[in-house]
C-alpha cells in the first residue's frame, strides 16, 4: 500500500504548548506528557509513543515531542512517556529490566485510554521503544495499529551497535576492557548496561514474536537495515497487514552534523515522521 | 519519590519538574537549586545527571527544579525578541519568581552545565538572590584557531598519557590499523606547538573578571567543575589569569571552589565521572549550607502510590487567570 506523504504537516506544526498537560502516572511513577487534541474536532483513536532509552531516547527526545504536537495537531489524543529509570520517571536506569519496560508499556496504554477517553489505541514505538511495543501488543489484541520507526528487530545485534558505538566514542581502560569479552561493558555511552538488562536485550527477536502485535503495523527503518523484510515478511505470516516504508534519512537519535539548531527542529527526520502521520490519518479514517 | 511536574512562565509555557527537599528536622532554611539546560540537551541533563543530582540534593533537603528553556525540550517556542542568552536569564529569574511564590523561597542556587553554566553565571551577576552557582565547563565565546589547538592539544595528551602505555595501541600500530599521520602529529605536539598558544579571545574577558569579582565580594559561593583539558578551563584560565589557579592568593574568598576533573570530557560520559561529579557537588552542598547540622533528614512515608488510572495533575503557576476548558481530568 503506497503511502501518500504531505511534507507540509511536518514543516507547519506550531510548536506552542499551550495543550501540554505534563504529569506522573502509574503504580510506577512514569513521566509523561498528555498533548490533547488541539483541534476542534478530536478522532476516535488515541496515540501512545514509546521512546528509546539512554542516549537514543536522549537524542531523539526533540523528534517525540513534535511528532506528538503534530499528531495533537491533527485532532489525535496523544501521551508519550519515560520509561522507568529514563528521563524523568521514577527509579533508577540500574535497576532497569525488559519485563519492567514491558509493564510501563501496559500502563502507557491504559493511561492514555484513561486521559483520552478513546478506546481505539494506535501505538508509535522508536528505536527499542518499537520493540517493546511490538513484544506488548503481541500479548494483547487491542492495539489497532503500530508504527515500529527504526525497530530494534535483534537484541543481540542492537547490543553489538551499542558496544561499538561506546568503543568509537570512548576509550575503555584497559583492566575493564579484558573483562570485556566475558561480561561485556559495563556501561554504554553513559549510561549503565547491568548484566540483567544486557541479558534481557539480548534475547529479543521479534522474527521469534508467534502472535501479530497489531492488526496493522508501519515499519519506517533506513535503507541499510537488514532484517526489515524478513519481519514484515513474519507479521504478514502472523495476520498484520504491513507496510514498509524505507527512508535514506538520518535517524532522529543521531547527532545532526550542523548544531543546535538542527538538533532543536530536527529537519532530517521530516519525511518519515510525515509518512507516520499520513498513516496514521489513513488508518483513522479507515 | 518527590517529583511533581509543573508549568510556569509568562505564558506558562516552561515546563520543569519540581523536587521538594526532604523535611529537615532542623529549621534551617535551605536554598532552592534550579538546574539550567545544557546545550540543547533537555532538562534531564547529559545522561540524565541533572536527575540524579537534583534527587540526590533533595535527599538532602534542597527543593530543585529542573525545566526547559522556551525552544528547548518540552518548553514552548521562543518568543522574546532578544538573544537566546538574555532569555534564559530572564527565564532563570521567572523560574525564581515561581518558586518564590509556590514554596516562598528566597534564595537560590542555579547549577548548569555548558551553556547553561553561563546562564548560571549571568543570571547570579543579575539578580541579588543567587546565592551559589555551579557553573559546569562553561564558556564564553573562544576562537576557532584556540578550539582547533585545544583538540590537537587534548589528543596529545591522550597519546602520551594513555596511549603509549597501552598495549592495544601498540597493536594497532604494529598491525597497520593505526592512523600513523595522527599518531607522529599528536606526538610531535609538544614540540611543535612551544610558541605560545594561540590567543583564545574571550568574549568580554575583563567583564567577566570583573563580574567574578563582584560575586564574591557579594559572598556568592561559586563551586566551578571542570574536566581536564575542556575549552572551559581555558576560557576559565584566560579571564582570570592568576586568579583561576589561586584564587584565595589573589583575595577571593572562601566562597569560590575549583575543581579540575580528569578521566572525562565535556558532559561526564564515563560511570565513574559521574559518580565523582555528584560527590563533588554533594560534598560542597553539604559543606557551605549543612555544615554542623546535627540533625538529619527525617524519614518520612514516599508519597501516596496512587491506583495506576490516576495521574497527578501538573502543578500550574496561578499567577494568571485559569485558563477556560484546561480540561484536566480530576
Amino acid at each position: 500500500m503506497a503511502i501518500r506523504v504531505q511534507e507540509r504537516w511536518w514543516a507547519h506544526v506550531p510548536l506552542s504548548t499551550s495543550r501540554i498537560e505534563p504529569s506522573f502516572f502509574g503504580r510506577q511513577q512514569l513521566f509523561g506528557v498528555y498533548h490533547p487534541p488541539s483541534t476542534r474536532v478530536t478522532r476516535s483513536c488515541a496515540v501512545l509513543l514509546c521512546s528509546p532509552f539512554g542516549r537514543e531516547y536522549i537524542e531523539s527526545h526533540r523528534t517525540v515531542c513534535r511528532l506528538a504536537l503534530s499528531l495533537s495537531h491533527r485532532g489525535f489524543p496523544t501521551l508519550r512517556f519515560d520509561l522507568s529509570g529514563c528521563g524523568d520517571s521514577a527509579g533508577e536506569f540500574e535497576d532497569a529490566t525488559i519485563d519492567a519496560w514491558l509493564e510501563d508499556v501496559t500502563t502507557g496504554i491504559d493511561a492514555l485510554r484513561a486521559f483520552a477517553g478513546a478506546r481505539r489505541t494506535a501505538v508509535v514505538g522508536l528505536r527499542l521503544g518499537a520493540a517493546l511495543v511490538a513484544m506488548a501488543g503481541s500479548r494483547r489484541d487491542d492495539i489497532e495499529a503500530m508504527t515500529l520507526w527504526h525497530p530494534v528487530v535483534n537484541g543481540r545485534d542492537y547490543l553489538r551497535d551499542l558496544h561499538a558505538q561506546h568503543r568509537a566514542e570512548n576509550r575503555t581502560p584497559l583492566l575493564q576492557w579484558l573483562k570485556t569479552p566475558l561480561r561485556g561493558s559495563p556501561e554504554i555511552r553513559g549510561f549503565p548496561l547491568t548484566r540483567p538488562l544486557a541479558s534481557d536485550l539480548s534475547r529479543i527477536d521479534l522474527l521469534a514474536l508467534t502472535q501479530r502485535p497489531s492488526a496493522r503495523v508501519l515499519i519506517v527503518d533506513a535503507t541499510t537495515a537488514p532484517a526489515r523484510t524478513e519481519l514484515t515478511t513474519r507479521f504478514e505470516h502472523l495476520g498484520a497487514q504491513v507496510v514498509r516504508l524505507i527512508t535514506a534519512e538520518k535517524p532522529p537519535w543521531v547527532q545532526p552534523s550542523d548544531g543546535w539548531h538542527d538538533f532543536v527542529d530536527q529537519p532530517t527526520t521530516r519525511h518519515s515522521a510525515n509518512a507516520i502521520l499520513d498513516w496514521l490519518m489513513e488508518w483513522e479514517r479507515s | 519519590m518527590s517529583d511533581e511536574a509543573v508549568l510556569f512562565g509568562r505564558a506558562r509555557s516552561l515546563v520543569g519538574i519540581l523536587s521538594d527537599g526532604a523535611p529537615r528536622r532542623d529549621a534551617r532554611v535551605l536554598p532552592a537549586v534550579i538546574f539550567l539546560n545544557a546545550g540543547a540537551v533537555h532538562r534531564v541533563g547529559p545522561h540524565r545527571l541533572y536527575v540524579k543530582a537534583a534527587r540526590m540534593l533533595a535527599a538532602l533537603g534542597f527543593t530543585t527544579l529542573r525545566f526547559d528553556f522556551s525552544g528547548t525540550g518540552d518548553s514552548g517556542p521562543r518568543t522574546m525578541s532578544v538573544y537566546y542568552e538574555q532569555e534564559g536569564v530572564i527565564e532563570t529569574r521567572e523560574a525564581m519568581d515561581f518558586l518564590s511564590r509556590i514554596r516562598g523561597c528566597s534564595q537560590f542556587v542555579l547549577i548548569g552545565l555548558c551553556s547553561g553554566a553561563i546562564t548560571a553565571f549571568q543570571a547570579a551577576c543579575a539578580d541579588r538572590r543567587v546565592v551559589g552557582i555551579v557553573p559546569i565547563n562553561g564558556r564564553g565565546e573562544v576562537a576557532e584557531e584556540h578550539a582547533a589547538y585545544a583538540a590537537q592539544r587534548q589528543q596529545s595528551r591522550y597519546y602520551w598519557r594513555a596511549a603509549f602505555f597501552d598495549p592495544r595501541s601498540w597493536w594497532k600500530a604494529l598491525t597497520g590499523k593505526a592512523d600513523y599521520r595522527t599518531v607522529l602529529r599528536a606526538l610531535m605536539f609538544p614540540i611543535t606547538s612551544r610558541s605560545k598558544a594561540p590567543p583564545i579571545v574571550t568574549s568580554r574577558p575583563d567583564e567577566v573578571a570583573v563580574a567574578l569579582q563582584s560575586l564574591m565580594a557579594h559572598r556568592v559561593h561559586v563551586l566551578a567543575i571542570y574536566s581536564s583539558g575542556d575549552l572551559g578551563l581555558d576560557y576559565f584560565e584566560a579571564a582570570l589569569g592568576q586568579q583561576a589557579r589561586h584564587p584565595r592568593a589573589s583575595g577571593a574568598t572562601d566562597a569560590v571552589t575549583i575543581r579540575v576533573m580528569t578521566g572525562t570530557d565535556h558532559t561526564f560520559t564515563p560511570l565513574a565521572a559521574q559518580r565523582r561529579l555528584l560527590h563533588v557537588l554533594r560534598e560542597w552542598a553539604t559543606a557551605t549550607w549543612l555544615a554542623d547540622s546535627r540533625a538529619t533528614t527525617t524519614t518520612t512515608p514516599g508519597r501516596d502510590r496512587r491506583p495506576s488510572s490516576v495521574r497527578t495533575a501538573p502543578l500550574v503557576d496561578s499567577r494568571d487567570a485559569p485558563r477556560q476548558g484546561s480540561g484536566l481530568p480530576q
